[in-house]
Protein backbone atom coordinates (compact mmCIF):
# COMPACT_ATOMS: atom_id res chain seq x y z
CA UNK A 1 0.00 0.00 0.00
CA UNK A 2 2.44 2.41 0.73
CA UNK A 3 4.24 1.77 -2.85
CA UNK A 4 1.25 3.33 -4.29
CA UNK A 5 0.99 6.10 -1.66
CA UNK A 6 4.08 7.22 -2.08
CA UNK A 7 3.48 7.66 -5.78
CA UNK A 8 0.33 9.24 -5.28
CA UNK A 9 1.94 12.08 -3.15
CA UNK A 10 4.04 12.93 -6.19
CA UNK A 11 1.00 13.79 -8.60
CA UNK A 12 -0.60 15.52 -5.80
CA UNK A 13 0.89 18.98 -7.03
CA UNK A 14 0.25 18.45 -10.65
CA UNK A 15 -3.80 17.27 -9.88
CA UNK A 16 -4.11 20.64 -7.81
CA UNK A 17 -2.79 22.82 -10.70
CA UNK A 18 -4.68 20.90 -13.01
CA UNK A 19 -7.64 21.22 -10.84
CA UNK A 20 -7.54 24.89 -10.47
CA UNK A 21 -7.32 25.72 -14.15
CA UNK A 22 -10.18 23.84 -14.58
CA UNK A 23 -12.85 25.08 -11.86
CA UNK A 24 -11.06 28.19 -10.84
CA UNK A 25 -11.71 28.10 -7.44
CA UNK A 26 -8.79 27.12 -4.74
CA UNK A 27 -11.27 25.13 -2.13
CA UNK A 28 -13.14 23.82 -5.14
CA UNK A 29 -9.90 22.53 -6.67
CA UNK A 30 -8.66 21.13 -3.57
CA UNK A 31 -11.99 19.37 -2.73
CA UNK A 32 -12.05 18.36 -6.31
CA UNK A 33 -8.29 16.73 -5.80
CA UNK A 34 -9.51 15.48 -2.51
CA UNK A 35 -12.48 12.95 -3.99
CA UNK A 36 -9.98 12.27 -6.71
CA UNK A 37 -7.25 10.70 -4.44
CA UNK A 38 -10.17 8.90 -2.36
CA UNK A 39 -11.45 7.20 -5.34
CA UNK A 40 -7.82 6.17 -5.82
CA UNK A 41 -7.41 4.29 -3.12
CA UNK A 42 -10.24 3.08 -2.28
CA UNK A 43 -9.65 1.42 -6.40
CA UNK A 44 -5.36 0.97 -5.70
CA UNK A 45 -6.82 -2.83 -7.57
CA UNK A 46 -7.46 -1.46 -10.76
CA UNK A 47 -5.04 0.58 -11.79
CA UNK A 48 -2.26 -2.04 -12.15
CA UNK A 49 -3.89 -2.73 -15.47
CA UNK A 50 -3.52 0.76 -16.83
CA UNK A 51 -0.46 1.73 -16.44
CA UNK A 52 0.28 5.46 -16.43
CA UNK A 53 -0.64 6.69 -12.75
CA UNK A 54 -0.93 10.05 -14.14
CA UNK A 55 -2.92 9.55 -16.74
CA UNK A 56 -5.14 6.90 -14.52
CA UNK A 57 -5.48 10.17 -11.97
CA UNK A 58 -6.65 12.49 -14.70
CA UNK A 59 -8.78 10.15 -15.39
CA UNK A 60 -10.89 9.50 -12.21
CA UNK A 61 -10.91 13.54 -11.65
CA UNK A 62 -12.71 14.08 -14.96
CA UNK A 63 -15.39 11.34 -14.52
CA UNK A 64 -15.97 12.85 -10.61
CA UNK A 65 -15.59 16.31 -12.23
CA UNK A 66 -18.60 15.47 -14.80
CA UNK A 67 -20.62 13.45 -12.77
CA UNK A 68 -20.48 16.95 -10.31
CA UNK A 69 -21.57 19.14 -12.80
CA UNK A 70 -24.44 16.36 -13.86
CA UNK A 71 -25.53 16.89 -10.46
CA UNK A 72 -25.86 20.22 -10.52
CA UNK A 73 -27.52 20.97 -6.94
CA UNK A 74 -23.83 19.45 -5.52
CA UNK A 75 -21.77 22.31 -7.46
CA UNK A 76 -24.46 25.06 -6.78
CA UNK A 77 -23.44 28.64 -8.92
CA UNK A 78 -20.36 26.63 -10.84
CA UNK A 79 -19.03 29.74 -12.70
CA UNK A 80 -15.56 30.11 -12.83
CA UNK A 81 -15.59 33.47 -14.41
CA UNK A 82 -16.42 35.30 -10.95
CA UNK A 83 -13.35 33.41 -9.62
CA UNK A 84 -10.39 34.60 -12.35
CA UNK A 85 -9.29 36.69 -9.68
CA UNK A 86 -8.69 34.17 -6.91
CA UNK A 87 -7.76 31.59 -9.29
CA UNK A 88 -4.28 32.84 -10.09
CA UNK A 89 -1.54 30.79 -7.47
CA UNK A 90 -0.49 32.92 -4.73
CA UNK A 91 3.09 33.04 -6.09
CA UNK A 92 2.24 34.19 -9.34
CA UNK A 93 1.24 37.55 -7.87
CA UNK A 94 4.82 39.28 -8.42
CA UNK A 95 4.07 37.77 -12.63
CA UNK A 96 1.54 40.62 -14.53
CA UNK A 97 -0.89 39.56 -11.80
CA UNK A 98 -3.45 41.56 -14.37
CA UNK A 99 -1.98 39.97 -17.51
CA UNK A 100 -2.57 36.69 -15.78
CA UNK A 101 -6.25 37.14 -14.69
CA UNK A 102 -7.08 38.30 -17.94
CA UNK A 103 -5.86 34.83 -19.39
CA UNK A 104 -7.49 32.92 -16.71
CA UNK A 105 -11.06 34.96 -17.43
CA UNK A 106 -10.33 34.26 -21.29
CA UNK A 107 -9.74 30.68 -20.08
CA UNK A 108 -13.32 30.85 -18.33
CA UNK A 109 -14.92 31.26 -20.93
CA UNK A 110 -13.99 28.46 -23.09
CA UNK A 111 -16.62 25.55 -22.72
CA UNK A 112 -15.60 23.01 -20.22
CA UNK A 113 -14.83 20.22 -23.12
CA UNK A 114 -12.19 22.62 -25.06
CA UNK A 115 -10.94 23.82 -21.67
CA UNK A 116 -10.27 20.06 -20.31
CA UNK A 117 -8.46 19.31 -23.54
CA UNK A 118 -6.17 22.67 -23.64
CA UNK A 119 -5.17 22.20 -20.31
CA UNK A 120 -4.03 18.49 -20.48
CA UNK A 121 -2.58 19.33 -23.64
CA UNK A 122 -0.84 22.71 -22.61
CA UNK A 123 -0.29 22.55 -18.69
CA UNK A 124 -0.05 19.02 -17.70
CA UNK A 125 1.89 18.04 -20.95
CA UNK A 126 -0.41 14.93 -21.56
CA UNK A 127 0.32 13.20 -25.43
CA UNK A 128 -2.96 13.28 -27.57
CA UNK A 129 -3.07 9.84 -27.13
CA UNK A 130 -3.62 9.85 -23.26
CA UNK A 131 -5.65 13.02 -23.47
CA UNK A 132 -8.05 11.11 -25.58
CA UNK A 133 -8.09 7.81 -23.13
CA UNK A 134 -8.60 10.63 -20.03
CA UNK A 135 -11.79 11.78 -21.39
CA UNK A 136 -12.84 8.98 -23.57
CA UNK A 137 -13.20 10.36 -26.71
CA UNK A 138 -11.34 9.63 -30.29
CA UNK A 139 -8.18 11.65 -30.72
CA UNK A 140 -9.89 13.00 -33.81
CA UNK A 141 -12.49 14.84 -30.96
CA UNK A 142 -8.88 16.20 -29.07
CA UNK A 143 -7.24 17.94 -32.19
CA UNK A 144 -10.59 19.92 -33.31
CA UNK A 145 -11.18 20.99 -29.39
CA UNK A 146 -7.72 21.51 -29.30
CA UNK A 147 -7.81 24.03 -32.43
CA UNK A 148 -11.11 25.12 -31.29
CA UNK A 149 -9.74 26.18 -27.90
CA UNK A 150 -6.58 27.81 -29.27
CA UNK A 151 -8.31 30.08 -31.73
CA UNK A 152 -11.00 31.19 -29.59
CA UNK A 153 -8.48 31.70 -26.55
CA UNK A 154 -6.34 33.96 -29.30
CA UNK A 155 -9.77 36.13 -30.20
CA UNK A 156 -10.43 36.52 -26.90
CA UNK A 157 -6.81 37.97 -26.34
CA UNK A 158 -7.16 40.16 -29.16
CA UNK A 159 -10.76 41.39 -28.49
CA UNK A 160 -9.28 42.15 -24.69
CA UNK A 161 -7.61 45.19 -26.19
CA UNK A 162 -3.93 45.30 -27.52
CA UNK A 163 -1.89 42.60 -28.41
CA UNK A 164 0.44 40.70 -26.23
CA UNK A 165 -2.17 40.46 -23.63
CA UNK A 166 -0.67 37.66 -21.89
CA UNK A 167 3.04 37.82 -22.84
CA UNK A 168 4.68 36.74 -19.65
CA UNK A 169 8.71 37.45 -21.02
CA UNK B 1 -3.54 32.16 -45.61
CA UNK B 2 -4.14 31.20 -49.10
CA UNK B 3 -1.12 33.53 -50.76
CA UNK B 4 0.48 30.67 -52.68
CA UNK B 5 4.28 31.27 -52.94
CA UNK B 6 5.35 30.82 -56.11
CA UNK B 7 7.34 27.62 -57.53
CA UNK B 8 5.57 25.03 -56.47
CA UNK B 9 5.62 25.31 -52.53
CA UNK B 10 5.46 22.65 -50.79
CA UNK B 11 1.28 22.00 -49.53
CA UNK B 12 0.17 23.37 -46.36
CA UNK B 13 1.00 21.95 -42.94
CA UNK B 14 -2.41 20.78 -41.25
CA UNK B 15 -3.21 21.90 -37.74
CA UNK B 16 -2.20 18.49 -35.83
CA UNK B 17 0.96 19.50 -36.96
CA UNK B 18 1.08 22.79 -36.15
CA UNK B 19 -0.44 21.99 -32.44
CA UNK B 20 2.72 19.14 -32.18
CA UNK B 21 4.75 22.06 -33.30
CA UNK B 22 3.45 23.90 -30.57
CA UNK B 23 3.75 21.47 -28.14
CA UNK B 24 7.57 20.11 -28.44
CA UNK B 25 5.87 17.00 -29.84
CA UNK B 26 7.96 16.94 -33.30
CA UNK B 27 11.40 15.87 -34.60
CA UNK B 28 14.06 18.21 -35.80
CA UNK B 29 13.49 17.34 -39.38
CA UNK B 30 9.81 18.03 -38.92
CA UNK B 31 9.87 21.19 -36.87
CA UNK B 32 11.94 22.55 -39.45
CA UNK B 33 9.67 21.99 -42.30
CA UNK B 34 6.99 23.46 -39.76
CA UNK B 35 9.30 26.62 -39.19
CA UNK B 36 9.82 27.14 -43.13
CA UNK B 37 6.09 27.03 -43.58
CA UNK B 38 5.28 29.54 -40.74
CA UNK B 39 8.42 31.99 -42.28
CA UNK B 40 6.26 31.71 -45.78
CA UNK B 41 2.70 32.41 -44.00
CA UNK B 42 3.07 35.33 -41.43
CA UNK B 43 -1.00 34.40 -40.51
CA UNK B 44 -0.02 31.60 -39.61
CA UNK B 45 3.09 32.86 -37.93
CA UNK B 46 1.18 34.97 -35.57
CA UNK B 47 -1.80 32.22 -35.01
CA UNK B 48 1.27 29.75 -33.73
CA UNK B 49 2.71 32.84 -31.50
CA UNK B 50 -0.41 33.37 -29.73
CA UNK B 51 -1.03 29.32 -29.05
CA UNK B 52 2.44 29.94 -28.05
CA UNK B 53 2.10 32.47 -25.60
CA UNK B 54 -1.40 31.36 -24.50
CA UNK B 55 1.01 28.19 -22.98
CA UNK B 56 3.12 30.27 -22.04
CA UNK B 57 0.34 31.93 -19.41
CA UNK B 58 -1.01 29.23 -18.60
CA UNK B 59 2.00 27.91 -16.98
CA UNK B 60 3.00 31.44 -15.52
CA UNK B 61 -0.64 31.76 -14.10
CA UNK B 62 -0.98 27.62 -12.70
CA UNK B 63 2.85 26.36 -12.43
CA UNK B 64 2.37 28.23 -8.80
CA UNK B 65 -0.51 26.22 -7.42
CA UNK B 66 2.13 23.05 -8.11
CA UNK B 67 4.57 25.15 -5.86
CA UNK B 68 2.55 25.67 -3.22
CA UNK B 69 2.83 23.15 0.06
CA UNK B 70 0.57 20.61 -0.10
CA UNK B 71 -2.76 21.10 1.78
CA UNK B 72 -2.46 18.65 4.67
CA UNK B 73 -6.10 16.93 3.93
CA UNK B 74 -5.10 16.19 0.26
CA UNK B 75 -1.64 14.33 2.05
CA UNK B 76 -4.12 11.82 4.01
CA UNK B 77 -6.19 11.67 1.49
CA UNK B 78 -3.80 9.81 -0.91
CA UNK B 79 -3.17 7.93 2.33
CA UNK B 80 -5.89 6.64 3.98
CA UNK B 81 -9.10 5.28 3.41
CA UNK B 82 -11.78 7.68 2.89
CA UNK B 83 -12.89 9.31 6.21
CA UNK B 84 -16.23 8.71 8.44
CA UNK B 85 -17.55 11.60 6.29
CA UNK B 86 -18.25 9.36 3.22
CA UNK B 87 -21.11 7.63 2.11
CA UNK B 88 -21.37 4.39 4.18
CA UNK B 89 -21.21 2.54 0.72
CA UNK B 90 -18.08 4.19 -0.63
CA UNK B 91 -16.02 3.09 3.17
CA UNK B 92 -17.51 -0.68 2.14
CA UNK B 93 -16.13 -0.56 -0.74
CA UNK B 94 -12.72 0.85 0.21
CA UNK B 95 -12.47 -1.73 2.73
CA UNK B 96 -13.18 -4.24 0.66
CA UNK B 97 -10.35 -2.81 -1.94
CA UNK B 98 -8.12 -2.97 1.12
CA UNK B 99 -8.97 -6.65 1.61
CA UNK B 100 -8.21 -8.01 -2.11
CA UNK B 101 -4.97 -6.77 -1.51
CA UNK B 102 -4.33 -7.62 1.48
CA UNK B 103 -5.94 -11.25 0.27
CA UNK B 104 -4.03 -12.40 -2.45
CA UNK B 105 -0.96 -12.03 -0.11
CA UNK B 106 2.38 -12.95 -1.51
CA UNK B 107 0.88 -12.16 -5.22
CA UNK B 108 -0.41 -8.69 -4.22
CA UNK B 109 3.09 -8.25 -2.31
CA UNK B 110 5.32 -8.61 -5.58
CA UNK B 111 2.61 -6.69 -7.85
CA UNK B 112 2.77 -4.00 -5.94
CA UNK B 113 6.34 -3.90 -5.75
CA UNK B 114 6.55 -3.73 -9.38
CA UNK B 115 3.91 -0.37 -9.39
CA UNK B 116 7.43 1.25 -7.60
CA UNK B 117 8.81 0.52 -10.84
CA UNK B 118 9.03 3.65 -12.91
CA UNK B 119 6.20 3.44 -15.50
CA UNK B 120 8.03 3.66 -18.85
CA UNK B 121 5.43 5.11 -21.26
CA UNK B 122 5.16 8.24 -18.70
CA UNK B 123 8.74 8.90 -18.70
CA UNK B 124 9.59 12.54 -19.63
CA UNK B 125 12.18 12.88 -22.59
CA UNK B 126 15.54 15.01 -22.64
CA UNK B 127 13.81 17.17 -24.84
CA UNK B 128 10.57 18.14 -22.89
CA UNK B 129 13.15 18.37 -19.81
CA UNK B 130 15.13 21.37 -21.15
CA UNK B 131 11.35 22.67 -22.03
CA UNK B 132 10.64 22.48 -18.96
CA UNK B 133 13.64 23.95 -17.64
CA UNK B 134 13.79 26.83 -20.20
CA UNK B 135 9.87 27.66 -19.13
CA UNK B 136 10.43 27.59 -15.27
CA UNK B 137 13.27 30.16 -16.23
CA UNK B 138 11.32 32.81 -17.97
CA UNK B 139 9.14 32.25 -15.11
CA UNK B 140 11.04 32.59 -12.01
CA UNK B 141 14.25 34.17 -13.38
CA UNK B 142 12.08 37.54 -13.86
CA UNK B 143 11.07 37.64 -9.95
CA UNK B 144 12.01 39.98 -7.80
CA UNK B 145 10.68 39.50 -4.52
CA UNK B 146 10.07 35.91 -5.00
CA UNK B 147 12.72 34.41 -6.76
CA UNK B 148 13.27 31.36 -4.99
CA UNK B 149 11.15 29.43 -2.31
CA UNK B 150 14.01 28.51 0.07
CA UNK B 151 17.02 31.09 0.07
CA UNK B 152 20.28 30.17 -0.17
CA UNK B 153 20.54 30.88 3.53
CA UNK B 154 19.18 27.84 4.45
CA UNK B 155 21.20 26.09 1.91
CA UNK B 156 21.39 22.86 3.99
CA UNK B 157 17.48 22.71 4.59
CA UNK B 158 17.00 23.59 0.66
CA UNK B 159 18.95 20.65 -0.47
CA UNK B 160 17.72 18.32 1.59
CA UNK B 161 14.14 19.38 1.18
CA UNK B 162 14.40 18.73 -2.63
CA UNK B 163 16.85 15.22 -2.08
CA UNK B 164 13.99 13.76 -0.47
CA UNK B 165 10.82 15.11 -2.96
CA UNK B 166 12.68 14.40 -5.85
CA UNK B 167 13.84 10.96 -4.22
CA UNK B 168 17.39 11.48 -4.97
CA UNK B 169 20.65 12.93 -3.46
CA UNK B 170 21.03 16.69 -4.70
CA UNK B 171 23.66 19.03 -4.63
CA UNK B 172 23.51 22.80 -4.90
CA UNK B 173 27.07 23.25 -7.47
CA UNK B 174 29.10 26.17 -6.47
CA UNK B 175 29.85 28.49 -8.95
CA UNK B 176 31.92 31.13 -7.57
CA UNK B 177 34.66 30.98 -10.14
CA UNK B 178 32.20 31.26 -12.72
CA UNK B 179 30.56 34.80 -11.18
CA UNK B 180 27.53 33.28 -9.70
CA UNK B 181 26.11 32.53 -6.25
CA UNK B 182 23.19 30.38 -4.87
CA UNK B 183 20.34 32.45 -4.99
CA UNK B 184 17.68 29.62 -3.31
CA UNK B 185 15.42 26.49 -5.00
CA UNK B 186 11.76 25.75 -5.07
CA UNK B 187 10.00 22.30 -5.94
CA UNK B 188 8.24 22.22 -9.31
CA UNK B 189 6.68 19.76 -11.40
CA UNK B 190 7.73 18.38 -14.50
CA UNK B 191 6.11 15.22 -16.37
CA UNK B 192 4.72 12.45 -14.05
CA UNK B 193 7.26 14.33 -10.96
CA UNK B 194 8.82 16.79 -9.09
CA UNK B 195 11.49 18.91 -10.12
CA UNK B 196 13.74 21.35 -8.54
CA UNK B 197 14.93 23.86 -9.46
CA UNK B 198 18.21 26.15 -8.33
CA UNK B 199 18.81 29.67 -9.45
CA UNK B 200 22.15 31.52 -8.93
CA UNK B 201 22.76 35.23 -9.93
CA UNK B 202 26.23 36.93 -10.44
CA UNK B 203 27.19 40.64 -9.80
CA UNK B 204 24.79 42.59 -12.30
CA UNK B 205 21.57 40.23 -11.43
CA UNK B 206 22.24 38.30 -14.50
CA UNK B 207 20.26 35.07 -13.30
CA UNK B 208 20.69 31.11 -14.38
CA UNK B 209 18.84 28.40 -13.33
CA UNK B 210 19.96 24.67 -12.71
CA UNK B 211 16.74 22.38 -13.23
CA UNK B 212 17.04 19.08 -12.15
CA UNK B 213 14.51 16.22 -12.62
CA UNK B 214 14.26 12.35 -12.34
CA UNK B 215 12.66 9.76 -14.23
CA UNK B 216 13.98 11.17 -17.61
CA UNK B 217 13.64 8.59 -20.44
CA UNK B 218 16.37 8.82 -22.06
CA UNK B 219 18.96 6.66 -19.81
CA UNK B 220 22.07 8.87 -20.36
CA UNK B 221 23.02 11.49 -23.24
CA UNK B 222 25.80 13.98 -23.85
CA UNK B 223 25.32 17.63 -23.27
CA UNK B 224 22.72 18.96 -26.23
CA UNK B 225 21.80 22.58 -26.90
CA UNK B 226 18.51 24.17 -27.11
CA UNK B 227 17.81 27.59 -27.97
CA UNK B 228 14.14 29.09 -27.18
CA UNK B 229 14.14 32.89 -28.47
CA UNK B 230 16.63 34.67 -25.96
CA UNK B 231 16.76 31.33 -23.25
CA UNK B 232 19.53 28.99 -24.14
CA UNK B 233 19.34 25.24 -22.31
CA UNK B 234 22.04 22.56 -22.21
CA UNK B 235 20.98 19.83 -20.76
CA UNK B 236 21.75 15.90 -20.21
CA UNK B 237 20.98 13.01 -18.46
CA UNK B 238 22.71 10.97 -16.10
CA UNK B 239 21.11 7.50 -14.92
CA UNK B 240 17.70 8.78 -15.93
CA UNK B 241 17.83 12.06 -13.84
CA UNK B 242 17.57 14.80 -16.03
CA UNK B 243 20.01 17.93 -15.42
CA UNK B 244 18.94 21.21 -17.37
CA UNK B 245 21.32 24.88 -16.86
CA UNK B 246 19.13 27.87 -18.58
CA UNK B 247 19.82 31.46 -19.15
CA UNK B 248 19.71 34.47 -21.41
CA UNK B 249 23.51 34.12 -21.89
CA UNK B 250 25.95 33.21 -25.22
CA UNK B 251 26.36 29.32 -25.96
CA UNK B 252 29.97 29.44 -25.50
CA UNK B 253 29.71 31.18 -21.59
CA UNK B 254 26.35 28.61 -20.53
CA UNK B 255 28.60 25.53 -21.57
CA UNK B 256 31.31 26.71 -19.34
CA UNK B 257 29.02 27.19 -16.66
CA UNK B 258 27.34 23.75 -17.80
CA UNK B 259 30.62 22.03 -17.63
CA UNK B 260 31.57 23.21 -14.11
CA UNK B 261 27.97 21.67 -12.73
CA UNK B 262 28.81 18.29 -14.61
CA UNK B 263 32.36 17.93 -13.13
CA UNK B 264 30.97 18.42 -9.62
CA UNK B 265 27.97 16.29 -9.87
CA UNK B 266 30.88 13.27 -10.81
CA UNK B 267 31.19 11.17 -7.80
Amino acid sequence: MSELTSRLQEHIPALRRYARALVGEAALADDLVQDCLERAVSRAHQWRQTGSLRGWLFTIMHNINANQRRAASRAPGWDPIERAENAVGRSGAQLDRLALQEAVRALALLSVEQRQVLLLVALEGLRYEEVAEVLGVPIGTVMSRLSRARDRLRELSQSGGKRGLWRVK
Amino acid sequence: MTNTPPGGAPPPIDDDTLHAYVDGRLDAAARTRVEEYLAREPDQAARIADWQEANEALHAAFDPVAGEPVPARLTEAAVAAPSAARPRWQRAAAALALLALGGAGGYAGSELSREQAPPAMAALDATHLADNAALAYRVFSVEVRHPVEVGADQQAHLVQWLSRRLGTKLIAPHLEAQGYRLVGGRLLAAGEGPAAQLMYENREGKRITAFVARGIADGQTAFQFRQQGKVATFYWVDNGTGYALSGELGREALLEVSRAVYSQLQP
